[in-house]
């Protein structure tokens, strides 16, 4: 691997954390509808570059998510790794620049990342570390509304993720 | 050809390290987890990276210093009560019997029925030592102290309670009769529901005469030190064969599951048993918190230091004298806090009524987090299966109790109106000093808090 792509890994990894930051910080006032920006980064990436196997952005992900959330492990690694399938799929069956296919695919992502981190939560067996009940159909509304404005970031703000800085080395086409 | 086979085991090997995850993330899978850890540790960069938003999201000090320094002053003042509470109240010691103090660490792992011990002062202790509670008789001395515990000035133990399949000891009915009915009690009598259970009697003498209290009377030379000791009272139930009524079983007099904190070794000699310090259990950190989370309905926030330095999943985290969360995973450098508001996060606790250090603290068992109501107010399930004992709509604070892995005795949760009657109930808890209507107890919290590290307790 060449200087200039460790480097744009490195800064993806620094991106993913202060997008996770921000979002932490945006929720005390936006609630359940503030956007998953980690993944409206991942699915503006897929997107532009069409990557056909890099789980270097899941890494980056979930390893900067798991800094923040509660939410064990392998649920969050599990729920990135299928947003990143799904949002590549996406990015194989339609053009690189179509504005509404990103925000479908980040809409997607977020949906099924935020469901199986909720499933996955609810179903782990176990003793005092269990999450408590909640309504499932509110707790499931929840996911629908962020996984929405997750979509509607990712269309208005799409670009301007793919254009972070020095992340130019991975929006080039696979 | 080649990269064609190469891209299709690439594939598969994702495929099925995808599956794992997916297995992993629905049932707690602990070497998994503790792997997916280690690969994520960069989440501690993660952390620094996002550290100079700790200063905007509300890192404050304490400002009712005086409250603060009450709190640190009833704890104390509970920490006397449970040693008080655990010395015989009606019995006294036989001639040449000492009483050794034994802090409850943690129940070991899968054995609900052992208690792991830190005992003050090992002189004389024997394998089969009788352990027990105020006048009540709890087991036996299972391990005895091997070995000082490195930079400790406790010994530990192990007890194994009566409740265990193969525990038996020889009782006797009280209640004045001129000859006392004999029986053999031990372990938990079958077919016990979740909810309710007895000790097991075995072979009772005159069954028709085997009512109200039952003492321990054992042979045995180390068990006989407690005879005289309360073993449960006794339970009856109809009888579906001869009609009239049976023995089901002996009606425990303490709460085996979450109200042991703090117990009594009794060994022959005659000189006085070393006073357990209140500080042997385990030691305090300072460790630096990350920005606080609000994921949904979870609470939480991280910790800027990981199992590197000691912290284990399940640690209390404190600001003071009060609890704030406890650690819900510990990577090499980082961990992760779940705040007590989090629903479902438990803790056992007790009341306290404030002031009157004559009254017994009242073993509420585990609570079990709700949330928080629209006020910022902690609300808690309380299963109630043993009616609260003191006046109706009384005020008490809660606090937390020795005996879980990881979590001391004496840190507050708040303050409680108790409920009256049978439960379950749910509480609802204010923090001293946390005005109604804010955004939460721990919504801010100072830069740095401590967390609970007891090295010997099993995890």
């Amino acid at each position: 691997m060449r200087f200039g792509a460790k480097a744009a890994w490195i800064l993806c990894f620094a991106w993913c954390a202060w997008l996770t930051a921000s979002q932490v910080w945006l929720q005390r006032s936006l609630g359940i509808w503030t956007p998953d920006l980690g993944l409206v980064l991942l699915a503006s990436l897929v997107m532009r570059s069409g990557y056909s196997s890099s789980l270097g952005l899941v890494f980056c992900l979930v390893s900067t998510r798991l800094a923040f959330s509660l939410e064990p492990p392998a649920a969050l690694l599990a729920g990135g790794w299928m947003g990143f399938l799904l949002a590549r799929s996406v990015a194989h069956t339609f053009d690189a620049d179509q504005m509404f296919a990103r925000a479908g695919a980040a809409f997607g992502a977020a949906l099924l990342m935020g469901s199986w981190v909720l499933l996955a939560g609810g179903l782990r067996g176990g003793s005092w570390d269990q999450p408590g009940g909640g309504e499932a159909l509110e707790l499931l509304a929840g996911v629908f509304t962020t996984a929405a404005a997750t979509g509607l970031c990712a269309l208005l703000l799409g670009p301007v993720f793919v254009y972070l800085p020095g992340l130019a080395p991975l929006r080039r086409p696979a | 050809m080649r990269s064609v086979s190469r891209s299709r085991r690439t594939r598969a090997l994702e495929a099925l390290a995808l599956l794992v995850l997916l297995g992993g993330s629905l049932s707690t899978i602990p070497v998994l987890d503790r792997v997916l850890l280690v690969l994520l540790s960069p989440a501690r960069v993660a952390l620094d990276l996002a550290g100079p938003g700790l200063g905007i999201l509300g890192a404050q000090d304490p400002s009712d210093v005086v409250l603060r320094r009450r709190e640190g002053e009833l704890a104390f003042d509970l920490a006397e009560r449970m040693s008080r509470a655990a010395r015989p109240q009606e019995m006294t010691l036989p001639f040449g019997v000492r009483a050794v103090e034994a802090e409850v660490l943690a129940r070991p792992a899968g054995r609900p029925d052992a208690l792991q011990v830190l005992l003050a002062d090992p002189r004389g202790l024997q394998r089969g030592s009788a352990v027990v509670f105020g006048d009540v008789f709890l087991g036996s001395l299972s391990r005895i102290p091997s070995a000082r515990a490195s930079g400790r000035r406790g010994h530990l133990g192990e007890v194994r309670l009566l409740t265990a399949r193969n525990a038996r000891v020889s009782g006797l009915v009280g209640g004045g009769n001129e000859v006392s009915p004999r029986l053999v009690v031990g372990g938990i009598q079958s077919g016990a529901r979740q909810d309710h259970w007895y000790l097991a009697v075995h072979n009772p003498q005159d069954e028709g005469r085997t009512r109200g209290m039952v003492f321990l009377d054992d042979p045995d030379p180390l068990l006989s030190m407690a005879n005289g000791w309360q073993l449960g009272r006794v339970a009856l139930e109809l009888d579906p064969v001869r009609g009239g009524q049976r023995v089901a079983g002996l009606e425990p007099l303490v709460d085996h599951e979450a109200g042991l904190a703090r117990v009594l070794v009794l060994s022959r000699s005659t000189e006085p048993a070393v006073a357990l310090a209140p500080s042997v259990a385990g030691e305090w950190v300072s460790v630096r918190r990350g920005m606080l989370l609000a994921d949904g309905q979870r609470a939480g926030f991280p910790l800027l230091a990981g199992s590197l330095s000691g912290l284990r999943s399940g640690a209390a985290v404190a600001d003071g004298q009060r609890l704030v969360g406890r650690v819900i995973r510990a990577a090499p450098l980082n961990a992760m806090v779940r705040r007590i508001e989090d629903p479902g996060c438990s803790v056992n606790v007790l009341a306290v009524r404030e002031g009157d250090l004559e009254v017994r603290p009242f073993v509420l068992g585990r609570v079990v987090s709700l949330g928080l109501d629209d006020e910022g107010r902690r609300m808690f399930d309380w299963p109630g299966e043993r009616t609260w004992t003191g006046n109706q709509n009384e005020e008490v604070q809660l606090w937390t109790l020795a005996g879980e892995a990881g979590v001391p005795g004496g840190l507050l949760l708040g303050r409680v109106t108790m409920p009256s009657g049978v439960g379950p109930h749910i509480l609802t808890v204010t923090v001293p000093g946390v005005e109604l209507g804010s955004p939460g107890p721990s919504a801010t919290l100072p830069g740095r808090l401590s967390v609970f590290i007891n090295w010997e307790a099993s995890q």
